[in-house]
């Protein structure tokens, strides 16, 4: 099916990731040893650098930060009928017990699902590449088409405990102050997204023999 | 006066896919038509569709509701007769307080500094634009556009509004403000912004010396 396809690698080809200009690697060669858009000066590649290194190195250290994020109290509650510190998951079962299950329900897909099915399929993704794996590229591919989509959805508790915290102000009735498991989510976020932003899906398809 | 720009005709020559590096005849597409890699499936080429005076009223219009969501506080929460407000660098700051500066960056990044540089640097080239120019500084403004896209969070800040809000409903007494219209009108704004094709600015023939394309490949 694919025997017809010609890459741009095998014919020495640039596209910028700017502007879309199509370049030789040899003709776009600057001074400064790398190739640059002729069009927009932009640095070209011809796969992302250092891919795969870098995606595993992001997320495996989003993995480690979840666990702190998880573990540590996102919020503390300071109310006349006592203080209350909650972890996100202990605040999701917190909504689910008052019968808010809309609101449950939101914050564990952004806060458990969103995160940690982004980490495992990179994960997967990446591990696929390391293994050179030829198969199921287009599922791979949409995969991480979706990957990129949810991205900063998981910022979502995070916003909550921030407006939470400047609203719910009321001395000697009730506050709310941020724990430090928004620091350890916040890393979760922002390590993901550029793991995600690392990763690069051509790499899918470097793999496929011309002629199957 | 000039007549504002129009994105070209397809340019001859290549063009790659970014899914998979499959590559191409740069395909000359009529209205309505798009143009899918064969491999993996992905659109490899729309038609042109940005019109530089709707992205001027567009980004201007942004700006506008910028002002109002942060000059203006969103909400009034009131318990026992004590009222407070709350506007978007006070949802940021109340991280600060507890000295979580790192949380305090990346909130006051994703919902105030990088929505409004996206919105002024749309703002500043479609006003070039629209007078049938390139702005001072084009390289740098479009680069650092499309390096910003993921990173505006204003969306998602409007469902942690809804979500916080109903854990309050029913304890305390909740009252919107004039900052609410400004950052609905973000919340419909910003995502049409973004979706702006960046990458058809640089098919804009504008300037004299535009590099030409690499030959059409033998098909
Ligand atoms: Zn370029
Ligand atoms: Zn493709």
């Amino acid at each position: 099916m694919t025997a017809s396809i010609i890459t741009g690698r095998s014919k020495a080809l640039l596209q910028c990731h700017y502007c879309s200009f199509v370049v030789n690697h040899d003709a776009a060669l600057e001074a400064d040893g790398h190739p640059h858009c002729p069009r927009c000066s932009a640095v070209l590649h011809q796969r992302k650098p250092n891919s795969q290194a870098r995606t595993w190195a992001l997320v495996i250290t989003a993995m480690l930060f979840y666990i702190p994020a998880n573990v540590l109290p996102i919020m503390h509650t300071h109310a006349i009928n006592g203080n209350q510190s909650s972890t996100i998951v202990g605040g999701v079962l917190h909504l689910w017990h008052l019968e808010s299950y809309d609101l449950a329900i939101i914050v564990f897909v952004a806060s458990v699902i969103v995160p940690l099915g982004k980490m495992l399929s990179l994960i997967l993704l990446a591990l696929f590449n390391t293994l050179g794996y030829a198969g199921k590229q287009q599922a791979r591919t949409r995969l991480y088409n979706f990957l990129e989509l949810i991205g900063p959805w998981s910022m979502l508790d995070i916003f909550v405990v921030a407006l939470l915290a400047a609203i719910v102000q009321f001395r000697g009735l009730a506050t709310i102050q941020p724990g430090l498991a928004t620091v350890a989510f916040a890393m979760v976020v922002v390590l993901t997204m550029l793991a995600a932003k690392s990763y690069d899906p051509r790499l899918t398809w470097d793999h496929s023999k011309p002629n199957d | 006066m000039p007549s504002a720009p129009s994105s070209q005709p397809a340019r001859p020559g290549w063009i790659l896919c970014h899914h998979c590096d499959a590559a191409y005849a740069r395909p000359t597409l009529q209205r309505n038509e798009v143009a899918r890699c064969e491999r993996c499936n992905n659109v490899l080429l729309k038609p042109p569709r940005l019109q530089p005076q709707a992205l001027l009223a567009l980004s201007l219009t942004a700006l506008l509701a910028f002002c109002f969501a942060n000059l203006y506080p969103i909400v009034n929460v009131e318990l026992n007769g004590d009222s407070r407000s709350t506007t978007i660098i006070g949802a940021a700051m109340a991280l600060s307080e507890t000295s979580y500066g790192l949380v305090t960056a990346l909130v006051l990044a994703t919902l105030l500094l990088f929505p409004l540089l996206e919105i002024c640097l749309m703002v500043w080239i479609s006003g070039f634009l629209v007078a049938g120019k390139r702005c001072p500084g084009f390289h740098g403004a479009v680069h650092t556009l499309q390096d910003l896209a993921p990173w505006g969070m204003l969306d998602v800040f409007a469902l942690s509004l809804a979500v916080a809000l109903a854990k309050l409903f029913g304890i305390a007494s909740v009252s919107f403000n004039v900052g609410m219209v400004g950052l609905i009108g973000l919340v419909i704004l910003m995502p049409l912004l973004s979706n702006t094709p960046l990458h058809e600015l640089w098919d804009l023939r504008l300037v004299d010396k535009e590099p030409d394309a690499l030959a059409e490949p033998a098909s």
